[in-house]
């Protein structure tokens, strides 16, 4: 059990993120956008608000009589890190273009380091460390979703499909994973699962516990490593930006990092696949982590042009888009809010006239599809690959 | 609470360079940036008057009644603007610190100091006769007071997380972390 030392936290920041601190606007711009503050109204979830106590007690710190930070406000400022979607909605809007998501993630590291993460983060962390996978089921069940497909597994390929946590586990997104299969294997694609493929590591990211992420990276790269491929595939931006950011510093430039959004429309491109189009009227919620923080925005939407008559943008999308609510573990931390987050959502598809709200990571369509039910709304929520597959001619 | 604000698409990870800081701020608030410029500028051209004064012959006049002299009239009239944006905006209020309020207090002093300085024939003195006498006593006093309170502004937002600290933070950032290089370098 890690203990709190207030006058430890934040320790963590280096010059540049302690510059930072004292760099910042303070022009609340973050303060408006940002979707937790909007539904909390609670002034310790509203970026700024956190900066600025964050600013005070690393002031404290540094001054020589500046008398240390005091525990209480430590504790509600982790609170707030963590009642956070990490959707990058601040960074979006910062004037000085602060990249305020791995300001939150380093933060974040600091809380837990402290004893300061929330429970069902621990349980997280704990169910990877047993099994390899968030949700501690069997790490032999995570191919369970291929059964009765004929799907390579640790062959040599040119392509890696990384599933993913979520859609490994998760019944409801299993045809989700198997849609994908579908699609890779209608284009003629040399592809292949891999034989022990673990978490990426992403909920250790989000949660700070990243003591034990490597283990997981270096697991995933030796794995990848043995199939020979130049390109790996995500389904889940989370996994996908991961990959980015982290196990690019092992695989280099070998090995090319696609989402499935960027993958579909390639193969749409080259012919390889062809789609007959739906009459449906169809939306789509752009992933934060797909579209504002890796910048896939125009992929899907080239998609759509060819899979329906009738294609209806949501208001607040594409770089601009607002979060589901389902982000940075959110939903792990306070579910009810997250939920609300994401039934403005459904909200807005609705108001749009859409028959089937489409979205391109399981994180986002586990939250909308929750909301959805919640709200018993019309809206069908769908994942992209799903729809892909059902119009492929 | 206002309405989303649509922005341009911008990379990530970020650049932090002095244009996207530019950009940043104009599209922003183009007051908060003409208040940043002009108190630079005011305060450069202050220190310049006072510490090279004497070795600037006939350019001293010019500094100081145009770019010291007039740049702060614009300055007074976008920091009554600032103000008052502050003023109505739940979100600015929430974010500045009790440091920036002493920061504004400074200003407010600095300010009515400094048009005592500029205007020497004290045109209020018909509008406001009662006030201008109330302060013809301090009258004697006020360049003093102009140039030290400057010094000691300086000197306390050296040392609290407002003012200068903010200004050399940015600037500090700007030069050595631009490209988001060396992220690990310790405090």
């Amino acid at each position: 059990m890690k203990t709190m030392d207030p006058k430890k936290f934040l320790e963590n920041f280096g010059r540049p993120e302690t510059l930072w601190m004292y760099a910042c606007a303070r022009c609340g711009e973050c303060v408006d956008v940002c979707p937790v503050f909007k539904e909390t109204d609670d002034k310790y979830t509203a970026p700024g608000y956190k900066i600025k106590k964050m600013r005070a007690l690393i002031h404290k710190q540094l001054m020589p009589f500046g008398g240390g930070a005091d525990k209480e406000t430590v504790e509600k400022v982790a609170k707030g890190l963590y009642e956070c979607t990490l959707c990058g909605r601040c960074w979006s809007v910062c004037p000085y273009n602060y990249d305020l998501v791995d300001l939150w993630e380093k933060a974040r590291e600091s809380a837990f380091d402290n004893g300061l993460a929330v429970d069902a983060h621990l349980q997280m962390i704990d169910a990877l460390k047993a099994e390899n996978n968030i949700f501690k089921m069997a790490h032999d069940r995570r191919r369970k979703w291929a059964t009765g497909l004929d799907v390579p597994v640790g062959e040599k390929a040119d392509v890696v499909f990384f599933v993913g946590c979520l859609m490994s586990y998760r019944g409801q997104l299993k045809p989700s994973a198997k849609a994908m299969a579908t699609i890779m294997s209608a284009a003629g694609e040399k592809w292949t699962l891999l034989e022990n493929e673990v978490c990426c590591g992403v909920p250790m990211k989000f949660s700070g516990g990243v003591e034990s992420m490597k283990e997981l990276i270096e697991a995933n790269v030796s794995e990848i490593e043995s199939t020979g491929a130049k390109k790996i595939v995500f389904s889940c931006p989370g996994c996908y930006r991961m990959f980015k950011q982290e196990y690019s510093k092992l695989l280099g430039d070998r090995v090319q990092l696609v989402h499935s959004t960027e993958l579909i429309d390639s193969y749409l491109k080259a012919g390889k696949i062809k789609l007959r189009k739906s009459d449906q009227t169809i939306t789509y919620h752009d992933p934060c982590e797909l579209s504002r923080l890796t910048g896939v925005i125009e992929e899907p939407r080239n998609v759509f042009a060819k899979a329906t008559n009738s294609y209806v943008e949501l208001p607040g999308n594409k770089f601009n888009v607002e979060c589901c609510g389902g982000g940075g573990l959110y939903k792990a931390a306070d579910l009810d809010r997250s939920l609300a987050i994401a039934q403005k959502r459904i909200g807005q598809a609705e108001n749009r006239g859409a028959a089937t709200l489409t979205t391109a990571c399981p994180s986002c369509y586990m939250t909308l599809s929750q909301a959805a039910r919640q709200k018993k709304s019309e809206v069908k929520v769908s994942d992209f690959a799903e729809v892909v597959a059902q119009l492929l001619e | 609470m206002t309405e989303d604000k649509e922005v341009p698409t911008k990379k990530y990870p970020p650049e932090f360079t002095i244009t996207n800081i530019t950009k940043g701020m104009v599209r922003t608030s183009r007051v908060d940036f003409l208040f940043h410029l002009l108190m630079a500028i005011l305060l450069i051209t202050g220190l310049v008057i006072d510490l090279l004064g004497p070795w600037l012959g006939g350019s001293l006049l010019v500094i100081r009644s145009v770019a010291h002299g007039y740049v702060g009239v614009l300055f007074i009239i976008v920091f009554i603007v600032y103000i008052l944006r502050i003023a109505s905006s739940k979100k600015m209020k929430m974010v500045l610190t009790q440091t920036n309020t002493v920061d504004f207090a400074f200003y407010i002093i600095l300010i009515v100091t400094g048009v005592m300085v500029a205007a020497a024939n004290a045109p209020w003195i018909d509008i406001l006769p009662g006030l201008a006498a109330a302060i013809s006593p301090i009258g004697a006093y006020t360049q003093a007071i102009h140039v030290s309170l400057t010094y000691i502004w300086v000197l306390i937002s050296l040392l609290t997380p407002s003012g200068l600290l903010h200004g050399f933070a940015c600037t500090y950032l700007i030069v050595h972390f631009r490209r988001n290089k060396n992220k690990s370098e310790k405090r």
